[in-house]
């Protein structure tokens, strides 16, 4: 048997519904980076993200039998993160606290890493500012690379208002990066 | 304004923006399976009351093979009381039943065997059963699959966390 590394993604949800919690782990490992993106760009909060990321991973454990296996896991692990980060927006009437930045040190070069962290922490408190029903169509489309069809479907809305999501997220998005002074996006 | 451009900007600062905080996510599949497994635990507790009246079709046959044990070791007893002779080995008859129909063998591995396999027998549906004398006790077990992969048992009493966040069954008898 290959290791869990290696095991097709199919085969690891199996052994997870078989109750194999090591597979599951696997599981985790492979989606963490696009969860926790999804949350930290809606809820805007490390710790509310990591938070909402751990929930996800717990609840689609929980409700596996329930998850049609014919259909991506990724959409349905992104539906489940995006609807727990919109209760917890609800929840926090909108909140938009921001947190304390603790940034991981860049590339190689001090000042380009410098200039790097600057326009994800910009990107990131602009996002904040976003209203935030256009916040999970603006990630799923520019973190996790998605297209419409499949946004549409995380987030239960036609092609159509994906569309329109993303155009007044981006046009919101560029208005306050203006106010903040960036301006030739280089 | 340069659409394209905004886009690539856009795209670069959500990656930077997640990537400065990915360190948060160190140890977060530790923290998924502890959480698992507390559930898990929680759950053992209550099935004690529910297990009975829960067997599901599948381990029917088990479940009959089980009570007609149970009738065979009170008349043992019965006898043996009545006769004066020795006890049963001081132990009590305790069932492992797991549902692996694709499995080539089965074995389960313990405190009450010092870790060695002892092999389960395979019935109808792929219900593999095996009966032990245990003495009352707390046993923790684990089930082996065709020689090389370790299952809890779905029908534990509770479970701990062992190396390599492996779970082992318990079971109280």
């Amino acid at each position: 048997m290959p290791a869990k590394g290696q095991m097709e993604e199919l085969e690891l949800l199996r052994l997870s519904l078989a109750g194999d919690l090591e597979a599951w782990g696997e599981i985790v490992t492979r989606y963490k980076r696009a969860v926790f993106g999804i949350a930290l760009g809606v809820l805007g909060n490390v710790a509310d993200a990591e938070d909402a990321t751990q929930d996800a991973f717990i609840r689609a454990y929980k409700n596996l039998r329930r998850y049609d296996l014919t259909r991506r896991f990724s959409t349905w692990i992104f539906t489940i993160v995006s609807n727990i980060c919109k209760n917890r927006l609800r929840r926090a009437r909108f909140s938009t606290r921001l947190e304390d930045e603790s940034q991981v040190p860049g590339g190689a070069d001090p000042a380009i890493a410098a200039v790097e962290e600057e326009r994800g922490r910009l990107i990131k408190e602009a996002l904040n500012e976003v209203s935030p029903k256009y916040r999970a169509a603006l990630v799923l489309r520019y973190y996790n690379d998605l297209d419409y069809k499949e946004i549409g479907q995380i987030l239960g809305l036609p092609e159509g208002t994906v569309k329109t999501h993303l155009h007044r997220g981006k046009a919101e998005l560029r208005r306050i990066l203006e106010k903040k002074g960036v301006k030739g996006y280089e | 304004m340069n659409e394209p451009k905004f886009d690539d900007y856009l795209r670069e600062g959500l990656r930077q923006g997640v990537e400065g905080q990915l360190h948060h996510l160190e140890g977060l599949e530790e923290r998924v399976l502890e959480k698992l497994a507390e559930r898990a635990l929680r759950r053992g507790r209550w099935s004690k009351l529910w297990r009975p009246f829960l067997i599901p079709v599948a381990r029917r046959p088990a479940l009959a093979l089980a009570t007609t044990a149970a009738v065979f070791l009170i008349i043992g007893l019965f006898l043996g009381m009545g006769l004066g002779g020795p006890s049963l080995g001081g132990g009590k008859g305790v069932w492992f039943v797991v549902a692996y129909p694709e499995a080539q063998s089965v074995t389960v591995a313990g405190d009450f065997n010092s870790w060695t396999d002892t092999p389960l027998k395979r019935g109808k549906d792929g219900i593999w059963t095996v009966r032990l004398d245990l003495k009352p006790g707390r046993y923790e077990y684990s089930f082996k699959i065709n020689g090389e992969k370790w299952v809890p048992d779905p029908r534990a009493d509770e479970y701990v966390k062992t190396y390599g966040e492996q779970l082992n069954s318990v079971i109280y008898v």
